[in-house]
Parts: C-alpha cells; structure tokens; sequence
C-alpha cells in the first residue's frame, strides 16, 4: 500500500485463449500488414497512407495479443512507419517530445509526492471508511468523485494523475496488485477510465476538442451551440452511461466475486478505521504535499485566466512541471528522483502508439477511411433514425483508428455537417450528438491520454481494456439513439426518428 | 484641400478594380509517362460587356497554347511566349458568365530527385519525382473558385503529399489536396475558394513508381515460420501461464 509501482513486468497469458492468441497474433498482424502493403492502391490514397494503415495495424493487434510487451510492439512500430517511408525519422522521434509525454512524466513525480508522503494512502483509507464498506460503493464513490472533477479540471490526463494514485491503494486494498490483479481492480481502473473520458461530455468546455466542435457546427452549420444546449443533451447520457457501467462492470463483465466485495486487509474494515485513526494529524510532509498538489490544480483549473493575470498560458505539463521542480528541490522538497519511479516502458509505449496514430492522422489515412465508409451508405432512402443510428455508431467507434481526440474532431465534425446538409437534415441534429461522443475514448490502451496512463498499472489487459470499453461505446449509443427518438426530439435538436430526407 | 484630393482619389479606387470575376477556374493537366504535360483550362467569368479581363495562367512553363472553346462574341488574346497572364475581352452583349476553354503543354510537371553533391546524402529515393505547383493571382479580378488537377500516368501513384498551402480552416470541409483517380490514373486536385490578387496556392506531391518490394513478403513469411517454431511452446499440451520475453 506504500508503494506504488509501474513497473515493465511481464504480463502473464492466463486462460488458453490468450495463450493462442499470443501464440498467432505474431504472424497475424504480419499478416495483416502485408495483405494491406500489396493491395491495389486505393485511388485516393497515397502510398504513405497504405503504408501506414499497414503498420499501425500490425501494431493493433499485437498490442492486442500481445506477442511481445507493448512497448517493444511501440518500438517496432516507429522502426516500420521509418522503413515504410510512412513518416521521416523526425516526426517519430518528436513524439517523445510531445505534451501527453511530458505530462504523464510530470504526473508521475506527483503521484510519486502522494504516495510516498502518505497523503495518497491517508485519503484512500478515509474513502474506504466512509464509502468502502462494500466493493460497488467504494466504486460509485470514484464515479462521483470524477463526476465532481470534470468541469473543474477539463485536462483527462490531469483528472487521472489526481486519482491515480487513490485507485491503486484502494485497488490494493480490495487485494488487487499489479502481481495479481482481480475483477475488483479490473472495475475500478476501467470504471475509472470511462468515467474521465465520458464525463468529459457533459460539458462543451470537457476537452479543447469538444470546443473545436462547436466552432465547426456555428462556422459551417449555422448554430450556435450555448453552455446550456449541449449540457442538457450531453450530461444525461454520461451520466446514466456510468451508473449502467457501474452495474454490468461489476455483474456481468468482471463479477466480482463475494471474496472481493469487502477489503481484503487482514483485519477487515476495523483494521482500516485502526489504520486510518492511527495515521494522526496531517503531518508536515503531508502538508508540503498538499500545497504542491493545490497549487498544481489550481493553475490546472484555471487556465483560461492564465493570459490575463500572468501574460502566459502555463499549460497543463507546465503548471505539473512547477509541481515537479518543487517537488524535487533539495531540502524544501519531499522527494528525490530515484523515488519518482518514473515508468519509461509506458512512455515508450505511448510514443509508439502517438507516432502510429498521427501517421494515420498526416497521411490522410484516417480522414480517407471515415469519407469511404460514409460515402459507401446511401443515407437518402433511409429515415432519420437509421441514419443517425448509422453516424453515431461510425463517431463513437472510430476511436479505435485514431489517438486524437482533436485530429478525429476536425476529420468527422465537417463531414457529417456537409453530409446532413446534402441529406436535408438541421446539422445540429447530426452534428451536436455526434459531438458529444468526441470524449467517449475508451476501447484501447492507446486510445487517448488515461488510458495509456492507467494501462501502465498492469490492472487488466488490452482485451479488458476492449471488452470494457466496447460495452461503455455501446450503452452510449444505445443511450443516444433513444435519446434522438425522444429527449433530443423534445428538445428540438433531432427531427422525428422516422422523418425521410428532403 | 490636400486632404480631400487624397480622400477623392482612395474613395475612387474601388472603381479601379476589376467589376468582373472569375466564378470557375479549373485546370487538368494528364501526365505522360515521360513526364510532359498536356493541361485544359475551362473559366467562366462574369463580368460587363465589353470589359477587358486579364486572367493569369494557370500554369507558368507553358508552350502550344491554343483555344478550345470560347462564348460567342468573346475575344482571347493569344499570349506571348513566356507570358503569364492572358487578356480576355467579355462579349458586348453579355447577359451572364462567358465560358471559356484553352489547353497548353507543360515539358516537364515532374522534377526529378537532384543528385546530391559530392559525398552528400540523398534525399529521396533514386526513382522518386517531386510534383511542385504554385498559382498566385496576380491580377485583381477575384476568383471563386481555382482548381487545378494533376493526373499521373499508369504505372506510377502519390507517396505523399508534402506540401498543400494555405493550411485548411476551420471553415473549409475538404483538405487543400484531394487525392483521387479515374481508369487506374491518380491524380491530385489542389483547390481553393476566393483568390483575391496576391493570394496564392500550392502543393508539393512526391510520386513513385506504383510497385512494392517482394521482400517484404519474403521477410515476413520467414519470420512467421521462425516465429511459430521458436515460440511453440506457448501453446504445448500442458503450458503453464506464458510469460513474454
């Protein structure tokens, strides 16, 4: 409970299946990789594109199987989009210069701050006294505590930092180690992630890339979106989406068994509230902690005043990055690098995978794939709600293709807007639900910022991270398209479900 | 009375301009396998009767320029060798656009990859050529809407496109550069909205021959194999839980 550890150790194939999978997802994804090298050029697409749709596949599925750990797989990936001539050799090598890299170094340090100063373990146990006393409510209490944060702190990859370090003690409390993780562990990292990239849509100011959306549905559909509109459209849906997660996560996708549903503590929950009293006062190390950590999150939090008091934007990385520099201060600091534990295979992983994802999002690959696959549908002989049926599942499962929610936003919003203006539908009725799935990156490790961050626990595998994730996409969609049949038609956005185009 | 003179004379500048405008410009230009270029440019442009519209050349190596089509009562005036606009006289009795169509050849649409100097690296591959496009308008009758499409010959397809200017906006659904194609020909449609003078357009397409190497199919058959036989033991009659190493 007093460490915590992200460390590169090998993640074991438990059942048979895996095993094979392992086995053939090898010469599977080279497989994959060749079959797309030597198909017949695609007539709006470049050989970079192919190439790199080759390699990033390949990647996916041995990320997947996991023939090799993940971050070799990231190695071989940046080696293959060099020798595809997919990407030139800077492009690559800059991705480990990238903000998300910085950020999920600089976090560690931090998280590194809580743990060892005892703050982290201080208010787990406070969580399991108060909240804990059964498995499902310790994990709603971290379904509100990421619902309380998300309009506060609209950078996911901050909102997970924060928690990170809570989930793990708890984790380990409930007797859920990197060593051996269990279906409690599995529910409370994976409910985590849904929660911090779904809760982000409850708000247009959740993600920069939800912003962009808005800017692209009043500049090319017309509207103007208000705080208010997509709040009533959006947040309903996120958050019944986590309350239906929470309860199939823990019944029917990782069932946690009766063993698991109380702390796994020698002692039980009198030895926690033994542990918990006995902790004392907040001691002064605790103390420096906190500061650090409130002066982080307030700069997070308030971001957009930065210009006007400062005359500089002190961004996410940077306001961890003053963390880390106090943090690490000889005499006035409270920890020394070595115990930062800072976990370089993750940062290697996620540097693969952003450099695999922006070759996609460069070459074109990415936006040729989301116009093919529309502009294969004849959407005119349909009524409304096939089609938005149709948009939405395409928005909420293109994730998987890509590692930016921005790039997909700026790939999808436009198209759909041109599209339901061909289609003679309002755009806001396609556009501004489509928005709201923008935030909805759970389906792979590589999908977005927590994720990459949250796999490095070793708490579950990338089949549990998809399996997860594609039930949460699910219930969203499902949420979503009676949503348009009803909340959205009173709301005046969508038209009648069974409306024909003009 | 400096002043009003001065006032006068911007307050009359407006008319100055050009009251016609080019609502269409597009260009074709098909590749041959040696790398010449035979382009057809279709306008059509609205303007008063009679008005004199110069319109710059889509294309600045040109040479055999000859009309194709024009609205009756319209008059081109051919231009000069190494000319890089074209003047236009609208028809006198012009009641709405006028349409006009010209094809001209291009030696060489391709540059080939340079040698590098003396003990010099090269850039790109041997059998790589770099496709460079630039258009400026540089007269002041504004055009709608400029496009210009390059289609390769058989044999050959876009590795990338390295450059395509001005950046996309935010308001603009279509990237700068579309790639495409028609009976087994790439091509690439550069094209962009409203040029006013001095606005400008252009990409940077880097083309290859259409094959791929064998030996990636070589490379990874043999790895496969070695694979499936070196790790065989993952999935053995009575294998434990496997590790990676």
């Amino acid at each position: 409970m007093e460490k915590m550890t992200l460390s590169a150790k090998p993640r074991d194939a438990q059942s048979v299946t895996e095993r094979w999978m392992r086995y053939l997802g090898f010469p599977g994804g080279i497989a994959l990789f060749l079959l797309i090298l030597y198909l017949p050029p695609g007539m709006g697409l470049s050989a970079a594109a192919q190439s790199g749709t080759a390699c990033f596949l390949l990647a996916l599925v041995w990320w997947v199987t996991e023939p090799f750990p993940t971050y070799v797989t990231s190695l071989v990936l940046m080696f293959l989009l060099l020798v595809t001539r997919t990407s030139a050799a800077k492009p690559i090598m800059d991705v480990l210069g990238m903000e998300v890299i910085w950020l999920n170094l600089l976090a560690f340090i931090l998280a590194a701050m809580l743990v060892k100063t005892r703050l982290a373990k201080r208010m787990s146990l406070f969580l399991i006294v108060k909240f804990g006393r059964k498995a499902s409510w310790a994990l709603l209490a971290f379904v509100i505590i990421q619902l309380a944060l998300a309009p506060l702190i609209p950078a996911t990859a901050a909102r997970c930092v924060m928690t990170l370090p809570l989930m793990i003690v708890v984790a380990n409390i409930y007797g859920s180690t990197e060593a051996h993780p269990n279906n409690f562990g599995k529910n409370l990292f994976l409910l985590n992630l849904a929660g911090i990239s779904v809760l982000s849509s409850i708000s247009m100011t959740g993600s920069s890339a939800n912003l962009i959306a808005v800017g692209f549905i009043q500049s090319m559909g017309g509207h103007r979106i208000y705080y208010m509109d997509w709040m009533r459209a959006g947040a309903p849906i996120a958050i019944v989406t986590m309350l239906i997660m929470w309860f199939l996560g823990r019944k029917m996708i990782f069932p946690i068994p009766h063993a698991e549903q109380a702390p796994s503590v020698e002692g039980g929950l009198p030895l926690i509230e033994a542990q918990h009293a006995a902790m004392g006062p907040l001691s002064f190390q605790e103390k420096k902690a906190l500061a650090i950590f409130a002066l982080v999150l307030f700069l997070w939090m308030t971001d957009i005043f930065h210009m006007r008091w400062f005359g500089v934007e002190i961004s996410a990385p940077f306001a961890a990055l003053l963390g880390a520099v106090i943090v690490l201060f000889p005499r006035w600091g409270v920890l020394q690098w070595q115990e930062a534990d800072i976990p370089w295979h993750l940062l290697i992983f996620s540097a693969g995978a952003y450099a695999g994802g922006l070759a996609l999002d460069d070459t074109g690959a990415a936006e040729w794939g989301v116009r093919m696959l529309f502009g294969g549908m004849n959407l005119k002989v349909i009524p409304f709600g096939a089609a938005f049926t149709i948009v939405m599942a395409v928005m909420m499962y293109s994730h998987l293709l890509t590692t930016s929610k921005t790039v997909r936003t700026i790939i999808m919003i436009p198209i759909i807007i041109t599209m339901s203006k061909a289609l003679g539908w309002d755009p806001v009725s396609l556009a501004l639900p489509a928005a709201l799935c923008i935030d909805w990156v759970v389906g792979l490790p590589i999908s977005g910022k927590p994720n990459v961050i949250l796999f490095s626990t070793n708490q579950y595998s990338v089949i549990d991270n998809f399996k997860y994730g594609m039930t949460t996409c699910t219930v969203g969609l499902v949420l979503l398209v009676l949503s348009a049949a009803t909340w959205f038609h009173w709301l005046g956005i969508t038209p009648s479900f069974w409306a024909m185009p003009k | 009375m400096k002043r009003i003179l001065a006032f006068a004379l911007l307050a009359s500048l407006p008319g100055l301009a050009s009251a016609a405008e080019i609502r269409e410009y597009a260009t074709r230009i098909d590749v041959d396998a040696g790398g010449a270029g035979r382009a057809t440019s279709t306008l059509v442009i609205a303007g008063d009767p009679s008005e004199t519209v110069v319109i710059p050349l889509a294309h600045g190596a040109w040479t055999n320029f000859r009309l194709a089509e024009a609205t009756d009562g319209l008059r081109v005036e051919a231009p000069k060798e190494k000319a890089a606009t074209i003047q236009v006289i609208l028809p006198p009795a012009t009641t709405g656009a006028s349409r006009l169509a010209f094809t001209f050849d291009v030696a060489r649409v391709f540059a080939k990859a340079e040698d590098p100097a003396a003990g010099a690296k090269l850039t790109l591959p041997r059998e790589s050529r770099i496709l460079r496009y630039a258009f400026v308008n540089s007269q002041d009758t504004l055009i709608k809407d400029f496009r210009m499409l390059v289609a390769l010959p058989e044999g050959t397809r876009f590795q990338a496109i390295r450059e395509q200017l001005p950046k996309q906006t935010r308001t603009e659904a279509e990237p700068r550069v579309r790639l495409g194609g028609e009976g087994g020909r790439q091509n690439a449609l550069l094209r962009l909205a409203d040029l006013d003078q001095g606005d400008d357009t252009s990409m940077q397409l880097e083309v290859v021959p259409n094959r791929r190497s064998p030996l990636w199919l070589a490379f990874g058959v043999i790895l496969s194999a070695l694979y499936l036989f070196r790790f065989r033991d993952y999935v053995a009659t009575g294998a434990g839980s496997a590790k990676i190493r």
